[in-house]
């Protein structure tokens, strides 16, 4: 204590942290234990996906045999698995629900950040409730209004219901990025005759890029991901040929442990998990960065 | 704040009600049409008696009668929820600030960390809820495998009774009614402790700097310094995060849903499982909403009473 005193001068105090080697290497190797830890699985699951069903669960820290990857695996899936047809419903509502939920929010949180009118304010919190609101609430009145429709048992419907229940955080995590523009970029615009039409598409949007890639990662995870609505929606009789990922995954899953079927089951986990890999590694700064971003201002 | 142009050029800029209209229209009917206008029948649906397909009775609170004091499942499945609220926090927000902590303070390799313990939170809860289940698998799964190959070398250096438990482990049904939520414990730590470690971490970097160099040169150790500078600085960011937490407990269905193999049993029911139950499988629809709206409720007053709980004087920096 008294030696620690007596040496605190600005100097040592900054150069103090090399000073004790011993509890920083502790702490490096407990993260990189758990660092450890936390890739396994993903390993595992990649290694298992390319295993005989039989080896599977017999050898489970085996390393798949170099000479004989099962690739089949992945071709069951794909094809007696039914994965070319949940990957695709999977890619075109995704990406349906990430260009519509980015077109409808960004033009209302235009208009309530930009345009003055009276009203603005009460209609920004009405969107805003929508953050507090479960899902669960809305989802069983929901279920009986889409099959009024006839959009039960549909990608259509499926997508609606994304786009709807996206709008509040897109609207929420857009205004503020509007908000932080500077104005006269848009009076200039509309002064200069520009249409408002034109000032938001050709002015005002590409400016706010950042806030629409924060916007649009966020929507392709949560759709991509999504199960509850999806199981809702897509589970009646005949439904198979429009069910997304999740979904089938899912389905698979639970009957090849009736079927000793591994294989299908690994090579449809590594299926889902890789697209989204990819774009985390591609983009990872804008997922973290607007992560916080959401958080922190909500 | 809605910007206020000059004086001379408002009156250009107000725009007309129907570009108004254009813009905002489309996003307010799709959310309204979708999500409030089903939220509004949630409420009057639960005072009703309906199986979906003839006509609904009204009931008065029946509904919420019969969920609250004629049965116990409504309560057994709270229980489970709250152990998701409340256990799994404890294990996972203190490993996340640890970790946060050790990487804010300018470890070496702090990016590779902060990329690799964050990953799994982009892949989504029935994905990893069905990866895990293969972890879990009681025969051959890796988590058993391992826990008994480490028994049997424990056993092989002469700790008898330790290497014995583990080996106990080869076939052991994490999954089983009465094991399900302990085994939630691990993958929830790997799969939710990235994300607060972001959060946290995000909060640590503003504190400035000469903050704990003051502390320093005081000699406040970095035990205490992390006590009485980082948590009170981080303290908004801490609460949002269990309010995160306590919402997401509430909300619980995948994880429960696929881990029983869509079926589960009445001890291991959360709220969330036990409505799509009601619905899909005993056709009691307005028994569904009821249970809705009380989660509903719960999930306010829980945000509500957690930011109070958490809630302190603002430390200004």
């Amino acid at each position: 204590m008294n030696a620690d005193h007596q040496s605190s001068n600005p100097r040592v105090a900054a150069s103090s942290r090399p000073r004790v080697p011993l509890t920083m290497s502790l702490i490096l190797a407990v993260l990189l234990c758990y660092a450890a830890i936390v890739v396994y699985p993903m390993i595992w699951l990649l290694g298992t996906s390319l295993k005989a069903d039989k080896e599977i669960f017999e050898r489970p820290f085996s390393m798949p045999a170099l000479g004989d990857l099962q690739w089949r695996n992945f071709g069951n899936a794909w094809t007696r698995g039914h994965f070319s047809e949940y990957f695709l419903n999977s890619v075109l509502v995704t990406g349906a629900t990430i260009c519509l939920t980015l077109l409808l929010a960004s033009m209302a949180a235009y208009a309530l950040s930009r345009f003055s009118f009276r009203g603005a304010k009460p209609l920004f919190f009405y969107f805003l409730a929508g953050l507090m609101i479960p899902l669960q609430l809305a989802i069983v009145p929901l279920f009986f209004q889409m099959k009024g429709l006839h959009l039960l048992n549909s990608l259509l419907g499926l997508l609606i219901a994304y786009v709807a229940f996206g709008l509040p955080f897109a609207i929420f995590v857009l205004t503020g990025f509007f908000r932080s523009l500077p104005s006269a970029l848009y009076e200039s615009a509309v002064l200069d005759g520009a249409g408002d039409f034109r000032a938001f598409w050709s002015v005002m949007l590409p400016l706010a890029r950042p806030g629409l890639i924060t916007v649009g990662i966020f929507s392709f995870l949560g759709t991509w991901n999504e199960f509850f609505i999806a199981f809702m929606f897509l589970s009646g009789e005949g439904s198979q040929s429009v069910r997304t990922l999740p979904l089938g995954l899912a389905d698979v899953t639970i009957a090849s442990q009736y079927r000793s079927d591994w294989g299908m089951a690994f090579a449809g986990l590594v299926l889902i998990m890789l697209p989204t890999l990819i774009v985390y590694i591609i983009l990872q700064r804008h997922i973290t960065k607007g992560i916080t971003l959401g958080a922190l201002k909500g | 704040m809605l910007s206020r142009p000059p004086v001379e050029t408002a009156a250009a800029l107000r725009p007309r009600w129907k570009t108004i209209i254009a813009f905002v229209g489309p996003a307010a009917f799709f959310y309204t049409v979708f999500v409030i206008v089903p939220c509004a029948k949630s409420f009057t649906w639960s005072t009703t008696r309906w199986d979906g397909l003839t006509g609904k009775a009204f009931v008065g609170l029946l509904n919420f009668r019969r969920l609250l004091f004629e049965s116990d499942a409504f309560w057994i499945a709270l229980r489970n929820n709250l152990f998701i609220m409340i256990v799994i926090p404890l294990f996972v927000l203190p490993l996340s600030l640890f970790f946060a902590a050790c990487i804010s303070r300018g470890l070496r390799g702090s990016r590779f960390f902060r990329i690799v313990f964050f990953f799994p939170n982009v892949l989504g809860t029935a994905a990893v809820s069905l990866l895990w289940m293969h972890m879990y698998n009681p025969q051959g799964g890796p988590i058993n495998a391992a826990l008994a190959g480490i028994g049997r070398g424990l056993s092989w250096m002469g700790i008898g009774p330790a290497g014995a438990w583990l080996q106990g482990f080869a076939g052991f049904a994490w999954l089983s009614q009465d094991n399900l939520y302990w085994a939630l414990i691990p993958m929830s730590i790997w799969g939710a402790c990235g994300f607060n470690m972001i959060l946290f971490l995000a909060a640590m970097e503003s504190i400035p700097q000469s903050l704990y160099e003051a502390a320093e040169m005081d000699g406040a150790r970095p035990w205490r310094q992390f006590w009485s500078i980082t948590v009170p600085l981080i303290w908004d960011v801490l609460s949002i995060s269990v309010v995160f937490m306590v919402i997401g407990g509430m909300k619980t269905f995948e994880v429960i849903w696929l881990l029983t193999n869509q079926a589960p049993t009445t001890g291991n029911h959360v709220i969330g499982t036990r409505m799509v139950q009601t619905m899909f499988s005993e056709f009691r629809v307005g028994e569904a909403t009821a249970i809705a709206v009380l989660l509903f409720l719960m999930v306010f007053f829980g945000t509500v009473v957690t930011l109070r709980i958490m809630r302190r004087e603002k430390v200004e920096f």
